[in-house]
């Protein structure tokens, strides 16, 4: 940026007044109201889920390489799947980017001291916290077996497994979403440094903004659906038991009005650090600043009117269908701009390939395969064909695990240095992001196959044809557990070890390479003073 | 704000319910259901322009106000657009 | 603080509050607050707005069942709660403006008014609770259900709605009643009235919003009978 009035007054001085400088008891850490430390908290708690996730995912892994079902029962499988799904949902990918990075980054980008309401920030985590330990509690202990979606009448009348409890956990998970999502709107609103019109906002800022806007409006249609399933179970009010007049697909209609949009919670922060990461690597200004900001707000607003194309085959009618249908197809259109705009970003650019930036191309390749093969599934008849086969899982995985958690990797390692005050090892940063890129495609390509040749999802045994496609699956398993385990292991070696970070080791242009690194506890000695845009990285 | 608009809005709501109450007599009819309709979103409306200050608002605060609303219509009405045509 | 208004303000005024660390000044800390409410609000107003869906989704669908059961309400205690919320919402704005004027006395008042009609509402909606239960309309709990009229099924999940509605409504009255009570605490103290000011504007939104809730469910579960 051109822009801040006060020229670093950082380089040579010691950082003295730094925000882990504050020292590190407990009570500095669990009664810290600074969005820093707060982004801290989350990143370990999500960590810690995203590990207990990856375990399940393994063992389901583990289970398919032989054709029968011999390691687990088909219980305990069912158990294992919902496990994994409950708790990379929701208690991972929905906080990941915004909570640890958006949590951190979001008052420096917009050049504010902390966040509008930093006590209501601390209380998100506290609640994240309780209801995730407690569902993780039930999920584990108890086992729930209705997979992470809930669908009822299979949860509410037939289930014997600890429904009510998760449910509640995630209810409760639900309010941290929609405290976080309120705090993000209104600091964007209210918080911006003099000079930073909407068109000089990062469109990291932007995405978390977008994102912010659909935790709100969602959320609480979730809160309401759990409830009355909760309700439903508990006290035996039924809304959604046919027996009773009520109807279950209203079920279904409620809970994709929330988890569609939910899948634009976990991707749009990543398309928000991928812009960051390509622009800063490419030497190039985003391409087509104005077109990525009406592509953001226009994913938010149609992510709202697809849900139905999740109950294409549940016996909606035909006519919902096509609509649903049509819409699917129309949020294709701002998601392709923005690929589009990413490759042209790269045209002409002088292109390094670091760590984050490998990262964020892998994101390009994941997430263009993963949109794409979304076009097959928002059409009709193919739906009716693929639908609820390996196809789709791949699909999204390669959104959610090749999009989302890929973008979040690249971004950890983009900001790791002002998070950290200091400088990874290159090397085996590039290692571990082209072992992810491996990986992920080893994992999840066969998928495609398998459920384009019929293998349907959430069974832990198959006809033999399937096992060298499965095999190949689980490999990949393994590889990704590399690419996952490697960047734990040298980014916590780097907390101590690493040499010290310069404010602005990438010779980025955003308004939070202007402070120090680590930044002070009030982010900006002044408040700052912006006089251009986010990516000027052509003179 | 002042006494006089909080107090006039008052005698309004107080009119409108009885207005509301007053077309329940009216029988099976569109018209009934109409004037009830248009009673509840009268009296939802002078209670947020006059008691919640919409009228000194910033547009923003109108914009979040509004939104609400809109997005309860999409959710009814799409999935309205499943129910009825099934 | 209300624009204009050609009020008397009692002299000696303290100093003004200074904003909280991270604003930069005293609007920018009130316009996040209000904004940061009606954001809240809007969540309110969609976690309501589910339930509305449900019921608009079942009235269409059942039309007679539903207004055949509707007919088992009662009419005339909702609509004296209907106008005794619009009263509270009254003396809560009463309540605003008479801090605005900084008079500590009458805002006491009226937040005590506002507060007597507010629990007044939920005796009220007690009283109309037992009567189901007496009438044995109430199916929750494994509660026997007995519906003289036709369809008693679909006259069930009526009611189911309609226990969950009126259930979620009263547990926002608590919640409105809880802030009253603290408002009320720190108007007695009354230091730094220009905060306090501020502080009942954002409750008075949460108390007004409530109001807009119930018309709906007035609206809906009340008067489309038979």
């Amino acid at each position: 940026m051109t822009s801040v009035a006060e020229s670093p007054t950082v380089a040579g001085e010691a950082c003295t007044d730094d925000y882990l400088s504050g020292g590190w008891s407990i009570r500095s850490w669990l009664l810290t109201v600074d969005h820093k430390r707060i982004a801290w908290l989350y990143a370990v708690s999500i960590t810690v889920f995203f590990f207990f996730g990856s375990a399940a995912a393994l063992l389901i892994r583990l289970e398919l390489i032989t054709p029968a079902g011999d390691l687990f029962s088909a219980e305990e499988y069912n158990r294992l799947f919902s496990l994994h799904g409950i708790v990379m949902v929701w208690f991972f990918l929905i906080p990941s980017i915004p909570a640890t990075l958006g949590n951190f980054l979001i008052p420096l980008m917009v050049g504010a001291r902390d966040m509008a309401f930093p006590k209501l920030n601390l209380l998100s985590w506290y609640i994240y916290s309780l209801g995730g330990l407690f569902t993780l509690a039930a999920v584990i202990a108890g086992g729930v077996d209705t997979g992470w979606t809930f669908y009822t009448p299979y949860s509410t009348l037939f289930s014997n497994s600890a429904v009510l409890a998760a449910a509640v956990g995630i209810f409760i998970v639900g309010f941290s979403s929609i405290l976080t999502g309120l705090n993000f709107v209104v600091t964007v609103h209210t918080m911006r440094a003099p000079g930073l019109t909407w068109m000089r906002l990062p469109l990291f800022v932007w995405a978390n903004y977008a994102t912010a806007l659909i935790m709100i409006l969602a959320t609480p249609v979730l809160a309401t659906l759990l409830l009355l399933v909760g309700l439903e179970r508990g006290l035996g009010i039924g809304i959604f038991d046919p027996a009773l007049g009520g109807d279950p697909l209203l079920f279904q209609h409620l809970f994709w009005f929330y988890s569609h949009p939910a899948v634009y919670i976990m991707i749009l922060p990543a398309m928000g650090v991928i812009s960051e990461i390509i622009s800063c690597f490419s030497r190039n200004p985003v391409f087509g600043y104005t077109g990525m900001v009406i592509s953001i707000m226009a994913i938010t607003l149609f992510g709202f009117v697809v849900w139905g194309h999740h109950m294409f085959v549940s016996g909606q009618s035909m006519y919902a269908g096509i609509l649903f249908s049509f819409f699917s197809f129309l949020v294709a259109v701002p998601s392709a701009i923005k690929t589009l705009n990413w490759t042209a970003t790269l045209f002409r650019g002088r292109i390094s390939f670091t760590a984050p930036m490998i990262y964020a191309l892998s994101f390009l390749e994941l997430f263009t395969v993963g949109g794409l093969t979304g076009i097959f599934l928002a059409a009709l008849a193919l739906d009716v064909h693929v639908h609820d086969s390996y196809f789709v899982t791949a699909h999204f995985h390669y959104i959610m695990v090749g999009g989302a958690v890929t973008a979040y990797m690249g971004g950890l390692h983009f900001w790791w240095p002002k998070l950290t005050g200091r400088m990874f090892s290159r090397a085996w940063a590039s290692t571990a992001a082209v072992a992810l890129l491996i990986g992920l495609n080893l994992t999840f390509y066969p998928q495609f196959l398998l459920g384009y040749a019929g293998m349907p999802r959430r069974y832990h045994s198959y006809p033999d044809d399937f096992a060298i496609l499965h095999v190949l699956s689980s490999l990949g398993a393994g590889v990704l557990a590399i690419g996952y385990l490697l960047p734990l292991i040298y980014l916590s070696w780097s907390l101590r070890r690493g040499e010290p970070a310069p404010p602005n080791p990438w010779d980025a242009r955003g308004l939070e390479w202007q402070t120090m690194s680590p930044p002070p506890v009030h982010n900006f000695k002044e408040t700052p003073v912006v006089t251009g845009g986010p990516y000027e990285y052509r003179e | 704000m002042n006494y006089r608009s909080a107090i006039l809005c008052w005698l309004a709501l107080l009119a409108l319910l009885a207005a509301t109450l007053a077309a329940a007599m009216l029988g099976n009819t569109a018209l009934r259901y109409t004037l009830h309709l248009s009673c509840a979103v009268a009296m939802a409306a002078l209670v947020m322009i006059v008691f919640m200050r919409l009228r000194s608002a910033g547009q923003m605060l109108r914009l979040v106000a509004v939104a609400g609303l809109l997005w309860i219509a999409l959710l009814i009405m799409l999935s309205m657009a499943d129910v009825l045509t099934r | 603080m209300s624009p204009g208004g050609p009020m008397n303000t009692e002299s000696n005024i303290p100093d003004p509050t200074p904003p909280a660390d991270h604003f930069d000044d005293i609007e920018q800390q009130q316009h996040a607050g209000l904004l940061g409410m009606w954001v809240f609000l809007l969540t309110e107003v969609l976690l309501f707005g589910g339930l509305l869906a449900a019921f608009v989704i079942c009235r269409l669908r059942y039309a007679d069942a539903f207004a055949g059961a509707a007919e088992h309400l009662d009419l005339v205690l909702a609509a004296v709660n209907t106008a005794l919320l619009f009263t509270s919402g009254l003396t809560m704005v009463l309540a605003e403006l008479a801090a605005g004027a900084r008079r500590r006395g009458p805002t006491i008042w009226w937040l005590l008014a506002t507060a007597a009609l507010g629990t007044a509402f939920l005796v009220l909606k007690g009283v109309e609770w037992y009567g189901e239960y007496k009438e044995q309309l109430m199916p929750v709990l494994g509660l026997p259900f007995v519906y003289p009229g036709e369809e008693p099924q679909l006259a069930e999940l009526f009611f189911n709605l309609y226990f969950v509605a009126t259930g979620l409504h009263a547990a926002h009255m608590l919640i409105g009643l809880g802030v009253l009570a603290v408002m009320l605490v720190l108007v007695r103290g009354w230091r730094r009235p220009d905060r306090l000011d501020r502080q009942l504007r954002i409750a008075g939104l949460y108390w007004a919003f409530i109001d807009v809730v119930w018309i709906f469910i007035f609206t809906c579960f009340y008067l489309l009978r038979a």
